[in-house]
């Protein structure tokens, strides 16, 4: 698995929210509303994350905007349901 | 079946190059059926019960402060109704006073919880546990801290009692576990909690027979109902989390060795996502704290 050069610093920046999420997530440790948050913020983050890596790669796709949303959502439907609110 | 694990799991030229669990239409059904977990679970009738996602039981407490109690040579602790009531009002009176300590903002001890059941102790302790999701946690953080442990592992206790009881603490919903340990009444008095008042302390009860053996089945049986339901809510939520984990690194490793160039999400994008969220989980299921 190669990741390009020009993609490398995209997911740098995908890396790093990821880092700071799971910082905040830690700070906030056992208050279930603002874990709910932090991790509402990390989906919009991952959405818009990928519009900006799709559309610097030229693979923007309505198809592909789908993808990231439905998989953002589903995950932070399922963590609801294990431990928040 | 190896056909078609490989059409659901990996990417081939059937499914278009991406495996099929992956498609948008496979994603949108997951997302419907997390929009259905938590309309039942959540928003739903059972609501109410699953309101603290939590696999906390009595009966596992139980069975693991005597697994730890076998493992130290010591002997068995046998459950007592009438601690498990009193560690259940001293978990109500937490909530209903709001405070998180051994004694209550009234000057309440936990003694007077277990005395106000009529039970005479000749010893009796105390450990308190709230927000944890698994009983090995509440017992594996008990047993890392010296008081707790010292109260766990105490030779005098011969019986104990647990609650673990819902409820809103300083605004937050919050699952308190509740332990008392006792040794019935012979002599004299003596207590035991753990930190700033580990060491025994004297107190004065009157002294009596009134111990009610029974096993944990007989009561707190609101545990037992919330175990099902949360069990059935956290298994299933954890199923299909590894199922699309699974699917997404069979496809990325596989699409990477074939060198497919594909216009699709990106996997390790995905796989990024997944692991910042299930950190997020793991930091959920250690929050613990013990008193």
């Amino acid at each position: 698995m190669k990741i390009k050069a020009a993609t490398f610093l995209d997911y740098l920046i995908l890396s790093t929210g990821a880092i700071f999420i799971i910082f905040f997530l830690q700070l906030y440790q056992g208050e279930r509303i603002s874990s709910f948050l932090i991790l509402l913020s990390f989906v919009l983050f991952y959405i818009i994350w990928a519009f900006y890596h799709h559309t610097k790669d030229e693979s923007l796709h309505i198809k592909t905007m789908i993808e990231y949303i439905f998989i953002g959502f589903t995950f932070l439907l399922l963590l609801i349901v294990i431990f928040i609110i | 079946m190896k056909k078609l694990f490989q059409y659901l799991f990996a990417p081939t030229e059937e499914n278009s190059y991406r495996a099929k669990v992956l498609h948008n239409n496979a994603l949108s059904l997951y997302l419907l059926f997390a929009v259905v977990l938590v309309l039942v679970f959540k928003v739903g009738p059972l609501s109410n019960i699953l309101g603290y996602a939590t696999d906390i039981t009595v009966d596992k407490l139980y069975q693991l402060t005597n697994e730890q109690r076998v493992q130290n040579n010591l002997p068995l602790l046998i459950y007592n109704n009438q601690l498990s009531r009193a560690a259940e009002q001293k978990a109500r009176d937490m909530f209903a006073n709001n405070y998180w300590s051994h004694y209550s903002p009234s000057g309440s001890s936990p003694w007077d919880f277990i005395s106000s059941q009529g039970y005479k102790y000749e010893v009796a302790g105390e450990n308190l546990a709230k927000n944890f999701i698994f009983s090995n946690n509440v017992v594996d953080a008990w047993m890392a801290s010296s008081s707790h442990r010292e109260n766990l592992l105490r030779n005098d206790f011969s019986e104990v009692g647990f609650a673990r009881v819902d409820g809103i603490l300083d605004g937050q919903e919050t699952t308190l576990i509740v332990q008392f340990f006792g040794k019935p009444a012979e002599t004299k008095n003596s207590l035991t909690l753990p930190n700033e008042t580990e060491e025994v302390v004297a107190a004065a009860t009157a002294v009596g027979d009134n111990t009610k053996l029974s096993t944990p089945q007989n009561t707190i049986t609101r545990s037992k109902k919330l175990i099902d339901f949360s069990k059935i809510s956290f298994n299933l939520t954890v199923f299909l989390i590894l199922f699309i984990s699974v699917a997404l690194i069979s496809d990325l490793y596989i699409a990477s060795k074939l060198k497919l160039i594909r216009i699709h999400g990106k996997n390790l994008a995905h796989l990024i996502f997944l692991i910042t969220m299930l950190t997020g989980l793991y930091f959920f299921l250690s929050k613990g704290v013990i008193l």
